[in-house]
């Protein structure tokens, strides 16, 4: 197994801005937003490794600072994080000037809860898997990486250059269906890093396209 | 000439309006039946409609009304007919739309917020949480009792029997804890010993091999759900592998599942409020602004559908009333103002064929005047030529000799009277054949004096221009209004025996949105009587001894060939002031349809 380096970006600050109430609908929801938002931040790593002929993609957010997503579960709800893959080839000459060309994007997402009969946080991963964890450290970490997410080797052509832009939402609180309207409105709870650009060696694209 | 109203772009209007309608409600049911069910924001389908409907729609309105709006301001720049009312109309719908939706979202609102308050206030919330305890307080006590039963010493001492004794051993625990539903006994090996309870309870080797010792594990078999513990003791010197199990009611986990969810749910509701409220709000304003945007461009066509017959029958009355009686209006049957166009359709019509009679009836009677007075004319002085030729024959016939002595005196009568008729003839043809006038620019002042400088020597009546703006300049012929003032001044200097001051004076006067020149001829002589006012513009009316009577009637002729107006204002003794209209803002007085119309008449 080969392993490439890793790519480490970092994530925005957002000021933080004193709450404040104005009489009125949209002023209450002016003023919501203002107090909801905080100087969080959080990073993201990724990496690539090939494995047996398919490239293989880890990432992981580091140093969240956002709200906690280990009270919220303790209290009945449900948090998320919210990976996005996005494989490109590169171009050149006359399509070069149009840009890169997007290949594929990926949204993987990770759902963690805690389980009061079981007594232990649950991690639904993006595969569909269900992590059990019995302390905070291992639900964190089952929670924050996205391991062994695999990129279908037919995405590659041989002899093209390729890279990921890589990028993660934590969402504290993952809203239930029916009020998913509310996520315009909160969305200053979810924490976002910024993209994270990874290049794919020559030589995990030939290995796959060989 | 007729106006239609545009009925096929108001149709076509209509019709694009009522697809926009349809467009919009089912942009809307779409939105209410995928977005609003489950709106993560995350699906693109969801985001496309959030645009579309946020957006790209009221956008879409926006611009339309915009336009409307320019539109508007440009036809009351230009002071097209109905658009006060057009305006008045588009704010009073306006008014009528935003009173219709205020109440409505404050009622929706309301509703919303009191719901909200009554079905997840902190009784709902203690509910949840309540039934979420007991829940978890019952499975808690299922997971105690097994690990009482596989870790307290004194069951530890009950199980060690279990090699020797298996039934009572079952039955002993059964009895302690009925809770217990299976009872199952592996040796060392793996191999199952013994088994109580229901079947399908019953563990294999691999599962028994996976469970951890002391550990109660939760596991589902079909639609139910059970929890169970592997306890490891030595039992009669052999050691054994016990698993205990307890089967939880029927559809434990769905409904304990039910429950998490609710009170998560309930939980992010409770955190949410007024959050959620202003999420209405703009839900609310989601909906409606395009409503209300679509409200406002139906009532920019509905205004226009109101008073474009409006505008139609003002825009054909002021023909009318200009002389076009060929105008007619078209409007739908059935249409609320079919009756009103119909009747003023009848109305013109009757008023045309009134008109024509009246016009014929008049030629007949002016011929007939002309007629009688042309005799009347020319018979004058026949007699007076007979009674010189009988008097020459007479004269020649009985005394030959003194013939010499009334020849002369008698030819000159007869070659003065027949010089009368030639003038009157010469008057008569000019009066019938008076040339398409020649409009130049003229400097009236100007005009004036030369016309004023002919009667300088030949009359005690002096004219008076200074009160005339020496640039003062009209579009007239300047030798047909050359006559207008000679015919003025003659009759005014003949009314004015001793002489004195004949006063002339012009000025610029608005009429509707035309401009005119006021031409005023005033003289301080013996004025016109009462019975002689109506018909001092009849041709050969005169009250004067040598006149042909025919002066005003030429000056009113030219005057209405320039599309002016004549009219006078008398009083015997006192004098008689002359007004004459033109047309002085210098666009064309003789458009087709007048020169057509002069040309009928």
């Amino acid at each position: 197994m080969h392993w490439f380096g890793s790519s480490k970006i970092d994530s925005r600050k957002r000021a933080t801005t004193r709450s404040s109430r104005v009489a009125g609908g949209l002023c209450v929801a002016f003023s919501l937003l203002i107090a909801t938002a905080a100087s969080y931040s959080a990073e993201l790593s990724v990496s690539v490794r090939d494995e047996s002929g398919v490239v293989v993609v880890d990432a992981v957010v580091d140093r969240y600072t956002g709200p906690s997503v280990v009270e919220s579960v303790h209290e009945g709800l449900k948090a998320e994080v919210r990976f996005s893959i996005q494989l490109y080839r590169e171009e050149s000459g006359i399509s070069g000037f149009l840009g890169d060309s997007l290949v594929a994007d990926y949204s993987p997402h990770h759902v963690g809860e805690w389980d009061p009969f079981r007594r232990m946080y649950s991690i639904r991963r993006h595969d569909g898997r269900e992590l059990l964890a019995g302390d905070r450290t291992a639900y964190l970490e089952a929670l924050f990486s996205l391991t062994g997410y695999r990129l279908p080797r037919n995405l590659f052509v041989a002899g093209r250059d390729y890279y990921l832009l890589c990028k993660a939402e934590v969402v504290p609180v993952r809203l239930v269906s029916a009020l998913g309207i509310l996520s315009v409105f909160t969305n200053r709870q979810t924490q976002p890093t910024e993209w994270v650009r990874l290049r794919i060696p020559s030589r995990f694209v030939e290995a796959m396209t060989g | 000439m007729r106006f239609r109203g545009s009925a096929n772009a108001s149709f076509s209007s209509v019709i694009s309006l009522v697809l926009l309608y349809v467009l919009l409600i089912a942009i809307m049911l779409i939105f209410s039946d995928q977005v609003l069910s489950d709106l993560s924001f995350s699906r693109s389908s969801s985001t496309i409609l959030v645009v579309v409907l946020a957006v790209l729609f009221p956008l879409l309105l926006l611009g339309s009304i915009a336009l409307n709006i320019f539109r508007l301001l440009r036809e009351r720049r230009r002071g097209t007919a109905g658009v006060g009312f057009k305006l008045r109309l588009l704010v009073f719908f306006a008014f009528i739309v935003l009173l219709a939706s205020v109440p409505q979202g404050i009622l929706s609102i309301n509703f919303v917020n009191a719901a909200m308050n009554s079905w997840f206030n902190s009784k709902t919330g203690d509910a949840l949480r309540g039934g979420l305890s007991i829940a978890l307080q019952y499975h808690d006590d299922k997971v105690d009792i097994l690990e009482t039963v596989s870790s307290n010493q004194v069951y530890r001492t009950v199980l060690r029997d279990v090699s020797r004794s298996p039934a009572r051993t079952w039955d002993t625990l059964r009895s302690l804890h009925p809770e217990l539903d299976g009872f199952q006994v592996f040796d060392a090996d793996g191999e199952e010993l013994f088994f109580f309870g229901d079947s399908s309870l019953r563990v294999d080797a691999p599962q028994l091999r996976s469970m951890r010792e002391g550990q109660v594990s939760k596991n589902s078999s079909g639609a139910f759900s059970f929890l169970r513990i592997r306890t490891d003791l030595d039992s009669a010197g052999n050691a054994v592998s016990l698993v205990m199990s307890i089967v939880l009611p029927d559809g434990f986990d769905e409904k304990a599942g039910r429950l998490t969810r609710s009170l998560e749910m309930f939980t992010q509701v409770e955190r949410l409020q007024t959050v959620f409220l202003t999420a209405v709000l703009a839900l609310y304003a989601l909906f409606s602004v395009p409503l209300l945007l679509l409200a406002i461009l139906v009532s920019f066509y509905l205004s226009d559908e109101i008073i474009r017959p409006l505008v139609n029958l003002e825009e054909a009355t002021r023909r009318v009333a200009e002389g076009d009686f060929s105008i007619r209006i078209l409007t739908r049957s059935g249409d609320q103002l079919s009756l009103l166009v119909d009747s003023f359709n009848r109305m013109v019509s009757e008023l045309e064929n009134t008109r024509r009679k009246t016009i014929q009836t008049e030629k007949v009677a002016a011929w007939q005047e002309i007629a009688q007075r042309l005799a009347h004319e020319i018979k004058n002085p026949l007699t007076p030529i007979k009674l010189s030729a009988e008097r020459l024959l007479r004269k020649h016939r009985s005394d030959p000799q003194r013939f010499d002595d009334i020849f002369e005196s008698s030819i000159r009568s007869i070659i003065m009277e027949v010089d009368n008729l030639s003038n009157l003839l010469t008057e008569f043809r000019n009066f019938s054949r008076l040339p398409e006038p020649q409009l130049e620019p003229v400097n009236v002042r100007n005009l004036v004096a030369e016309v004023a400088r002919m009667y300088a020597d030949t009359s005690a009546a002096t004219v008076n221009y200074e009160q005339i703006d020496p640039d003062l300049v009209i579009h007239v012929d300047p030798a047909q209004m050359k006559q207008v003032f000679a015919n003025l001044f003659t009759n005014a200097m003949a009314a004015m025996d001793q002489g004195g001051e004949i006063f002339t004076r012009a000025d610029l006067v608005k009429k509707g949105d035309r401009l005119y020149c006021r031409i005023q001829v005033q003289d301080t002589g013996r004025g016109i009587s009462a019975d002689n006012q109506t018909k001092v513009f009849n041709p050969y009316f005169t009250t004067k001894n040598h006149g042909t009577g025919l002066g005003l009637a030429i000056v009113e002729r030219i005057v209405f060939d320039h599309r002016g107006q004549i009219w006078f204002e008398s009083e015997e003794g006192i004098g008689t002031t002359f007004f004459i209209d033109l047309i002085a803002d210098g666009r064309p007085i003789l458009d087709g349809l007048w020169r057509a119309q002069l040309t009928d008449e």
